[in-house]
């Protein structure tokens, strides 16, 4: 009896050490340097495959960190599509985003409407409004299938 | 160990501890343009991999846990779990201490030549970490649908 209650304690532990693991994905140093790298290889025709599954485990919680990033350099617009390719590569497989509330895209939106609203380009804003719309029946979507 | 009860010692007794100590390569496949975790048509120059590993002991007997988790740091970045991934449904191992890196690689709207990514692996074993292997990796795309991966020893693919 008492080698159960002893085993059970143990595999008890083990089982809340496992769901307290510290997620990379929470730290915001670690979505900074994620966003960055990812930035650098997408601006330079590039996409490897730690930044493709990072950022499609952010989801809605690169899009600060993009925002951050872009506001703190002159935009071309050259520059405004690399954004727009990470904000798609943070949607890419709702299904590995960490975090439930980031399937919402809240912040990705607003990042979205930020870049229209600094670019005078219509063929970049033709592809702001693609992937805002895609995003947007995305999340309809999601949200349908949830109340199903 | 030995146990002492009443005055009276036991016969002593040798325990083994495995210690997650290097990670063998058990398979390498290239993942196909358009599959999961697979390069894209529109980005379709260089090589996305599925590395399968299993984790070894310091005898190199393997370690049949699934309480292990995987986790990188690529180019001294800081670190991050493998998994979930294209192939991983979790951030752990299989039962018998395996676990599928996938995708690995560079993918590319034109050619590239000699990319290199370092990516070191630990294994979290609650919150203990155990370096576990180095890949130097080189990654090229010669052509639309062509690349190449090496870390110049036992991870070598092209399509």
């Amino acid at each position: 009896m008492k080698t159960i209650a002893v085993a059970s304690v143990i595999a008890l532990c083990s089982v809340i050490a496992v769901s307290q693991r510290k997620l990379a994905e929470d730290d915001p140093q670690w979505r900074q340097q994620t966003v960055v790298r990812a930035f650098h290889e997408v601006s330079d025709g590039l996409s490897t495959s730690w930044s493709e599954k990072y950022l499609a485990r952010l989801g809605d919680s690169a899009a600060p960190e993009i925002m951050s990033y872009v506001r703190s350099r002159p935009l071309s617009n050259h520059d405004t599509l690399t954004p727009l390719s990470l904000v798609r590569m943070s949607f890419a497989n709702p299904n590995l985003i960490r975090h439930a509330s980031n399937r919402t895209p809240t912040n990705s939106l607003a990042l979205l409407d930020y870049l229209d609203k600094h670019t005078e380009d219509s063929n970049t804003k033709s592809k702001i409004k693609s992937v805002s719309d895609g995003l947007r029946s995305q999340f309809s979507a999601t949200r349908s299938n949830g109340k199903n | 160990m030995s146990v002492t009860s009443g005055g009276q010692t036991s016969n002593s007794k040798t325990f083994f501890v495995q210690v997650p100590t290097s990670l063998g390569v058990l398979s390498v496949s290239t993942i196909a343009t358009g599959a999961n975790g697979g390069c894209t048509t529109a980005q379709n120059y260089g090589i996305h991999i599925d590395a399968r590993y299993r984790v070894k002991d310091q005898n190199g007997s393997a370690i049949q846990s699934a309480a292990m988790a995987p986790q990188e740091s690529v180019n001294n970045s800081a670190w991050g779990d493998i998994g979930p991934n294209a192939v991983m449904t979790t951030a752990f191992t299989n039962s018998d201490g395996t676990h599928d890196d996938a995708p690995v690689g560079v993918c590319s709207a034109s050619s590239f030549s000699n990319v290199i990514e370092t990516q070191a692996v630990r294994m979290d074993v609650n919150g203990g970490y155990y370096n576990v292997r180095t890949n130097s990796f080189t990654i090229s795309g010669s052509s639309s649908g062509h690349g190449s991966i090496s870390n110049g020893s036992d991870i070598v693919q092209t399509r």
